[in-house]
C-alpha cells in the first residue's frame, strides 16, 4: 500500500514538474593560474617566481542550492558534477530549474555530503572507478591536486593533496556560495593562486587522509571560486 | 484506464512476490539487518555474479589471488594455517583475515572498522599491494574485456558492460548469502536438539564472562574493544585509532564473531593463537591492563581447567556444518 500511494506521489510529482515551465540554469568553470588559463602539465610562476606545474587536478560539485533571502528555492536533486581539469566538458555543469523562479545567492558544495559516503556503491561521476575514493578506509576524496613546484624541498618537488574525510571531527567538505542576481549562466573562475598561495608548499608535501590538515587545506581551497 | 489500475495492481502484487526470495533470510529471533537491500536488491544472477568474482584471480594484479585466497568456504571464509595473510607474490599483510558471516547485520568492515559499507569492503583487498595489489579501474577493464563476464554481466544486469559499481554490488551480493544460523546452537535455541551437560556448562560460564561482548545471536557486539592483547612490537598495530585518531580507541579491534570458530583458527587480529586453550589462558592469565581496556576484562576471570574445557565444548557447538559445505557457497561449477 505504502509503495501505491508513493507512485500515485511520485506521479503528481512529476506531472507538476513537467507542466511548470523550466529553463537551463549552467555554471561553466574556469580554470586560471595568475589569470592565464590553467592546464595540466604546463608550467607557471607562482608569487615568489617559482615555477609550478599542475598534473592532476579533480574535484567533486555537488548540493547545487538557489536561495533566495536567505530561504532555500531550489536544490538540484542527485547533481554530482566531478570537476577534471583534464576533461572541458566536465567544467560546464548545467541543470533544469523552473522557470519563475526568483533567488540572490547560489551555493554549492565542494565535497561529496556525509550519507552519499555511507551509502555504499554508487555509478557515474561516484563510481570508484573514477579514482576519486579511497580504499584502505571508506570515503570519497573531494578534491585532488597533484604537481610539483621549484620550491617544495621534497623529493621530486612533488606535492599531493587528497582532501576527503566525511565523518567529526575531520569533515572536508566545504559550502562555497555566491551573492548574485538571477542569471542563467554563470562563469566561475578557479583561480588556484589563490589557495597556492596560501601554502606552504617548500614543507607540505603529501595530504592524503582525513586529517585536521585536510580540513585547513580544504577551506584554503574555497578561495579559489570567484564568480564573475 | 481500468486496464492500466489492473495492470498496476498486478504489477505491485507481482513485485511483492519476487521480494520473497530464499537468497537472503532472516534467521527466527535475530535483529533487523542493517545493510540497505533497496539499494542492492539480491537476485539470483547478481549473486551469481558475485560468487563468480568472489572465487576470480582476476581481481588482483597478475590474476593469481582471489577472494576466496584467503576467504576460504570450509574455514567460515578465512584463511586457515597463515597468521597474517598472504598476498600475491607471497607478500605478507598485517593482519589475519576476518572470517565472512552474517555481514548483513554488520555497519563496518575489518578489524578497525575502516570500511563503512559491505559495498565498499571488496576494494580494500582488491587495492593493497600487500593483498591483490590491483586497481579497480583496471579489474574493470579486464571483466571488459572477458566473454564469461560479458554474459554474466548482462543476466545479472540487462547491461554487459561491467562497472565498478556493479561489481562491487555484485560481490556483496554473494557476501550477503553467506548466513550462519544452523548450529548445534541455534538447534537448541528453536528446542530440536539438546545440550550436553558440558555444552550445557560451558554456555552458562560462556554467558558470564564472555557474552558482553560476543552477544548472542551473532556472537559479537559489532563494537570496538581492547581484549587486553600484548602489543607486538613489531606490527605496533593500534587498532581502530589509526582510524579515528582518537587516543580513546588505542589497541581497540572489532569484536569477531565465535560462530564456526572451530574452523577460524588463528585467532585474533594478528593471529596469534592457534588454538582455543590459548584464547581462554590469554583472558584468565595474560591481559594487559590499559586505560582502553575493555570495561568486561578490568576484574580478572578466573576459570578452572575443567570449566576451560566446557567452554570450549559448548563453542564447538557453533559450528554449522549446513554453512560451511554449503555448495551454494562454493566454486561456481557451470549452472
Amino acid at each position: 500500500m505504502k509503495q501505491l500511494i508513493f507512485f500515485f506521489l511520485f506521479l503528481m510529482i512529476n506531472a507538476r514538474l513537467l507542466s511548470q515551465e523550466t529553463e537551463t540554469f549552467e555554471i561553466n568553470f574556469a580554470p586560471t593560474f595568475f589569470s592565464k588559463q590553467l592546464k595540466l602539465n604546463q608550467y607557471y610562476k607562482t608569487n615568489q617566481e617559482d615555477s609550478i606545474q599542475i598534473t592532476t587536478f579533480k574535484f567533486y560539485v555537488s548540493n547545487i542550492e538557489l536561495v533566495n533571502e536567505n530561504k532555500i528555492v531550489w536544490k538540484v536533486n542527485q547533481g554530482f558534477y566531478l570537476i577534471d581539469i583534464e576533461t572541458e566538458n566536465s567544467l560546464k555543469i548545467n541543470s533544469l530549474i523552473p522557470k519563475n523562479i526568483q533567488y540572490d545567492k547560489i551555493s554549492f558544495d565542494l565535497g561529496i555530503d556525509s550519507l552519499t559516503n555511507v551509502s555504499g556503491a554508487f555509478g557515474g561521476v561516484l563510481d570508484p572507478t573514477q579514482g576519486m575514493y579511497w580504499t584502505w578506509q571508506s570515503g570519497y576524496i573531494n578534491l585532488k591536486l597533484e604537481g610539483n613546484c621549484s620550491q617544495s624541498l621534497q623529493s621530486n618537488h612533488e606535492f599531493i593533496f587528497h582532501l576527503g574525510g566525511y565523518q567529526s571531527p575531520f569533515n572536508t567538505i566545504q559550502k562555497i556560495s555566491f551573492e548574485t542576481k538571477k542569471q542563467l549562466v554563470y562563469q566561475v573562475g578557479i583561480e588556484l593562486n589563490n589557495w597556492i598561495s596560501e601554502v606552504d608548499l617548500e614543507q607540505t608535501k603529501a595530504i592524503m587522509s582525513p586529517r585536521k590538515e585536510a580540513i585547513e587545506m580544504a577551506e584554503k581551497a574555497t578561495k579559489m571560486f570567484v564568480l564573475k | 484506464m481500468k486496464y492500466f489500475l489492473f495492470f498496476l495492481v498486478f504489477w505491485l502484487v507481482f513485485s511483492f512476490f519476487e521480494k520473497e526470495s530464499n537468497l537472503f533470510y532472516v534467521p527466527k529471533n535475530w535483529p533487523k539487518p542493517v545493510y540497505n537491500f533497496k539499494n542492492n536488491p539480491l537476485t539470483k544472477e547478481k549473486v551469481f555474479l558475485g560468487r563468480n568474482l568472489f572465487y576470480d584471480p582476476i581481481l588482483s594484479r597478475d590474476n593469481s589471488v582471489s577472494c576466496a585466497s584467503c576467504h576460504s568456504p570450509f574455514n567460515a571464509f578465512t584463511h586457515v594455517d597463515h597468521n597474517l595473510s598472504h598476498g600475491i607474490e607471497d607478500r605478507i599483510g598485517t593482519r589475519n583475515s576476518p572470517t565472512l558471516m552474517n555481514l548483513a547485520w554488520h555497519q563496518s568492515f575489518m578489524w578497525d572498522g575502516a570500511i563503512n559499507h559491505l559495498d565498499m569492503q571488496a576494494l580494500a583487498p582488491i587495492s593493497h599491494p600487500d593483498e591483490m595489489n590491483e586497481k579497480i579501474e583496471n579489474v574493470v577493464l579486464k571483466l571488459n574485456q572477458s566473454k564469461k563476464y560479458k554474459s554474466l554481466f548482462f543476466n545479472a544486469f540487462g547491461d554487459s558492460i561491467a562497472t565498478g559499481e556493479k561489481t562491487l554490488k555484485a560481490i556483496s551480493q554473494f557476501m550477503l548469502t553467506l548466513i550462519s544460523a544452523n548450529s548445534k546452537y541455534d538447534l537448541v535455541k528453536q528446542h530440536s536438539a539438546k545440550f550436553t551437560i558440558q555444552e550445557k556448562n560451558g554456555y552458562k560460564l560462556f554467558q558470564k564472562h564472555c557474552a558482553s561482548c560476543h552477544q548472542e545471536p551473532l556472537f559479537t557486539n559489532l563494537q570496538f574493544e581492547n581484549n587486553g592483547l600484548k602489543i607486538d612490537p613489531k606490527l605496533n598495530d593500534v587498532g581502530r585509532m589509526k582510524i579515528s585518531q582518537n587516543p580513546k580507541d588505542s589497541m581497540k579491534f572489532k569484536v569477531p564473531t565465535l560462530r564456526n570458530i572451530e574452523f577460524s583458527f588463528p585467532y585474533m587480529h594478528d593471529g596469534r593463537f592457534k588454538k582455543l586453550n590459548q584464547v581462554l589462558n590469554h583472558y584468565t592469565n595474560e591481559i594487559q591492563k590499559s586505560s582502553t581496556l575493555a570495561e568486561s576484562l578490568r576484574d580478572p576471570i578466573v576459570l578452572t581447567s575443567n570449566e576451560k574445557v566446557d567452554i570450549i565444548a559448548f563453542l564447538l557447538t557453533l559450528s554449522d556444518k549446513e554453512f560451511l559445505f554449503n555448495p551454494a557457497h562454493g566454486f561456481p561449477r557451470e549452472k
